[in-house]
């Protein structure tokens, strides 16, 4: 009897410990964010590799390689993998953003720009001319150790991924 | 540090560079200079055709980016003010309308009467003009000076969503150094805006 209370009291402690983190991590939100901030959502998820993806509504190449990117997303998560959708629409879009990120079955939280166009590229990466779309992809010690600036495939994102998982 | 580090850089820097576009640098002169590009009445247009005594402004634009739909009009007074001190003005869209609909001869004609464009809007065909000067975006800037060097390159002000918020003036910054001949204080800026779609 004692022992199974001790390991039902184990499973109720390891769910509410685990509950908000498995809801963050299926729970869609879009949070304005300055290029700093970017940075440190990737030092505080700590995923093995994140690639962070800068598009907008109104960027057609940027909606024709989202459902790459989403299932990019969905096949690499469990290695470790993290995708992290900043929208460059204007703020007062957010609405729409959201609504089309959603429409598309996104259930992780993402962000928005919300800093003027020369800082926040600059933050993100100087490399970046300011044409959308453009993507980073970071190890787990923060390097950027790939970009690319216009659209790209699932292929071309999954062979720059995955040695990033395979440790490598 | 350790080699394996070193290395890592260094292929870093080279992946980075291979991901990156080459951009006219300042002081450079107008690539393909006389290259006769079509207008929106019909005639057939160069920069060197519309370069003023003091400059040219050369601006890479469409007729369906956002960007460009919200600095249009901050665009269209400018390019009237360029004008009036002696620099020409040409603005150049070097979209594929087989890529990008919406960039078709009919259209950029509207766009050029509904604006009231008071300089020729052209046709760059298989985007040669855009790979020569390194635009990436529309909107994006070329302005030289009375020698034809490039002494600005980049986007109109810093607050493409409210015009009544712009705290810096790139572009009438630029114009107003060309005019008078002096040094422009910020030469190169950044800017998001729509990938240009390239003819392939």
């Amino acid at each position: 009897m004692r022992k199974q209370l001790g390991v039902l009291s184990l499973g109720l402690s390891l769910t509410i410990w685990t509950l908000p983190l498995l809801a963050a991590e299926t729970t869609f939100s879009m949070r304005p964010t300055t290029a700093a901030q970017v940075w440190e959502t990737i030092e505080e998820e700590s995923a093995q590799a994140t690639l962070v993806n800068i598009w907008a509504t109104w960027c057609q190449p940027c909606r024709e390689e989202m459902p790459d990117l989403l299932r990019i997303q969905s096949d690499l998560r469990p290695q470790g993998f993290r995708l992290l959708l900043v929208s460059a629409d204007f703020l007062r879009n957010q609405p729409a953003a959201e609504s089309y990120l959603q429409g598309l079955g996104v259930t992780f939280p993402t962000l928005i720009k919300d800093q003027k166009d020369q800082e926040f590229i600059d933050g993100i990466h100087t490399s970046w001319s300011g044409a959308l779309p453009f993507s980073i992809l970071v190890d787990k010690e923060g390097n950027v150790v790939r970009s690319w600036e216009g659209k790209e495939d699932y292929a071309e994102f999954f062979k720059a991924i995955q040695p990033l998982l395979a440790g490598e | 540090m350790s080699g394996k580090i070193r290395f890592v850089m260094l292929l870093s820097a080279v992946l980075l560079l291979a991901g990156s576009s080459f951009a006219l640098e300042i002081g450079a002169a107008v690539p393909h200079a006389e290259r006769a590009m079509k207008n929106v009445d019909g005639s057939m247009v160069s920069v060197q055709s519309v370069k003023g005594e003091k400059g040219v402004m050369v601006i890479f634009s469409c007729n369906t980016c956002p960007y460009v739909i919200a600095w249009n009009e901050r665009m269209t007074e400018l390019g009237k003010k360029a004008q009036k001190n002696g620099i020409g003005v040409i603005v150049i869209n070097s979209n594929d309308p087989k890529v990008q609909p919406g960039d078709n001869m009919d259209a950029m004609v509207e766009m050029a009467k509904n604006t009231g464009y008071t300089f020729p809007y052209v046709v760059d065909e298989e985007s040669m003009m855009a790979k020569a000067f390194g635009a990436t975006r529309t909107p994006e800037i070329f302005l030289f000076n009375a020698d034809g060097k490039l002494v600005y390159h980049g986007a109109i002000d810093d607050n493409s969503q409210d015009a009544s918020a712009v705290e810096k003036h790139y572009l009438r910054d630029a114009i107003h150094a060309v005019k008078k001949g002096t040094a422009i204080e910020t030469t190169q800026t950044k800017a998001i805006g729509c990938t240009i779609k390239f003819h392939s």
